[in-house]
């Protein structure tokens, strides 16, 4: 696979991210450097919500057009989304020892964003456990429906539930709070992000159409 | 201003380990499936 205008932009996109976030963004007066983990643990959130919005949404087109590609495109963007939420597991505990004193807690935003995590691992499972590609196709679109209603759940927790997981800078109503150098990596790592999510996603794609007609060729034989 | 410079490098790495590690994975397994998909044909 050659590479595209699209992955190496993405891939452009993500190296001036983590070079503007390191060297170039000033570091936070209270926090101090781990604050600099936002840059890469919020992007990867939205990221995650994104993919598991397509999810719902090409789950519940499948549902009704039974269209094959709807299901590959469910698919890929549940396997990319578990990616991006798993380094959203994991940039979040090492922002947290720091700041809250604690690696995790029982707090309603991370424990939603496990069980988030926990249902996208059962959705590949689920994958892998079903032959027939129908019955896979029709229970693997109803379980990425139940996971993706979890999104904005879990986007409102923190204000639903009392939580110590900070409340949405850029994702809410009123103008995001935050000085500019560090508003432009922001929104420099959410745009990059985005790209990186959506040359994998393609990719992805393009991996379950060549495996299922080698598939579908093995059957005829 | 708190010295806690280390969690930010190790989350870095981590999500860069992450980010690459899957996209060759993503390689490899496609370039598994072309490369069985030419022999058939």
């Amino acid at each position: 696979m050659k590479p595209t205008p699209l992955t190496i932009a993405a891939g452009v996109g993500v190296v001036v991210t983590y070079i503007r976030a390191i060297f170039f963004t000033p570091t936070e007066a209270v926090q101090g450097p781990a604050q600099k983990i936002f840059y890469v643990h919020a992007p990867a959130a939205w990221v995650a919500f994104l993919a598991f919005g397509l999810v719902g949404l090409a789950s519940v087109l499948y549902l009704w057009l039974r269209e094959e590609r709807l299901d590959r495109i469910a698919e890929s963007s549940a396997e990319v989304g578990l990616m991006f939420t798993t380094v959203v597991l994991i940039t979040g505990p090492l922002w947290g020892k720091p700041i809250w004193g604690t690696y995790w807690t029982w707090d309603a935003r991370l424990t939603l964003t496990l069980f988030l995590w926990f249902i996208f691992v059962a959705y590949i499972v689920l994958r892998g456990a079903i032959d027939e590609r129908e019955m896979r196709a029709r229970y693997c679109a109803v379980l990425g429906i139940l996971g993706a209603l979890l999104v904005p759940f879990i986007h409102l927790s923190v204000y639903l539930f009392r939580t110590l997981h900070p409340k949405p800078i850029l994702m809410k109503p009123d103008a995001p709070s935050l000085p500019t150098e560090m508003l432009t990596t922001v929104l420099l790592a959410f745009a990059a992000f985005t790209l990186l999510y959506v040359a994998l996603l393609r990719v992805r794609y393009r991996y379950a159409v060549d495996r299922d007609a080698l598939l579908a060729e093995s059957h005829h034989a | 201003m708190p010295d806690n410079a280390i969690y930010y490098h190790v989350a870095y790495v981590a999500a860069g380990v992450i980010y690459l590690g899957y996209s060759a994975s993503l390689y490899w397994r496609w370039k598994r499936v072309r490369e069985k998909n030419l022999t058939r044909s």
